[in-house]
């Protein structure tokens, strides 16, 4: 079976279709390489998001098969030789550096969503990262076309902006 | 649309790319005559990658959902198994 688009209606159909047909496979391989199942649901679903992104672009993989195994065995490569730097550093030291950063960049996300609406930034969600259509997005938010949807996403884009501004944040608090 | 909103969009076309040419130009230019537009401009490229931010976060939690049922419904209770052996030694 082949789902090549992830649009909003069957992401959660998608996720399960490559779930079931290539996780076998990566958490085979996860096992032969030292790992343990939690290992392997973390590297399968971090493929999975740069799958997704990847076919939003409009990239199709020619084979899917290979391309998720690509990903996973470059993840599990790269989280293998983050550990082994890991371990030649002060391990406590590096644990309470990155709860930190966690934590920052969580309270920030929560209290934006807080002060723009869950549906306004739901909205946003669905334009600039599923990349779904105003035309689309505007009956599933009640918009009555999409000049209105436009205008609403600016409006909802202008609050985070402004948010943004006022608290001093900048691009590097938000990317990885 | 709003002058405020015609600007955002403006910007939006310099970041992202989808605006013309002569529009990226007159943000660039923009930004180099006024503090404030520039740290409007700034602030815009923060708020995509918030949103992306959060656009991820959606999709992790959609995909341990999934996963969650998968390892628990019984109806794939095969693929479970199958899955838990290849973890037993």
């Amino acid at each position: 079976m082949v789902i090549d688009k992830p649009k909003v209606e069957n992401r959660t159909h998608w996720i399960r279709h490559l779930y079931l047909e290539h996780f076998p496979d990566i958490a085979a391989y996860i096992s032969r390489s030292g790992g343990d199942l939690e290992e392997a649901k973390d590297i399968f679903q971090e493929a999975l998001v740069i799958y997704y992104e990847k076919s939003l672009k409009g990239n199709e993989a020619l084979n899917e098969k290979a391309y998720l195994m690509g990903i996973a065995k470059h993840l599990w490569y790269t989280r293998l030789k983050e550990l082994a730097k890991r371990s030649d550093l002060d391990q406590t030291k590096t644990d309470l550096s990155s709860a930190e950063e966690t934590s920052f960049s969580t309270e920030m996300v929560l209290n934006l969503i807080k002060s723009t609406g869950q549906r306004c930034l739901d909205l946003l969600e669905a334009f600039y990262y599923q990349k779904l259509s105003l035309k689309s997005l505007a009956p599933q938010f009640g918009f009555a076309g999409e000049r209105s949807a436009a205008v609403q996403k600016y409006k909802c884009l202008e609050k985070v902006r402004d948010i943004v501004k006022s608290k001093g944040l900048s691009y590097e608090d938000f990317t990885e | 649309m709003r002058t405020s909103l015609n600007e955002m969009h403006q910007i939006e076309g310099y970041l992202l790319q989808t605006g013309s040419i002569e529009e990226g130009l007159l943000v660039e230019a923009g930004m180099s005559l006024s503090n404030d537009f520039s740290q409007k401009v700034s602030a815009q490229k923060s708020a995509y990658a918030l949103i992306r931010s959060y656009g991820k976060a959606k999709l992790a939690d959609e995909i341990k959902a999934v996963e969650n049922e998968l390892f628990k419904l019984p109806r794939y209770r095969g693929f479970k198994s199958a899955i838990v052996s290849l973890f037993t030694k």
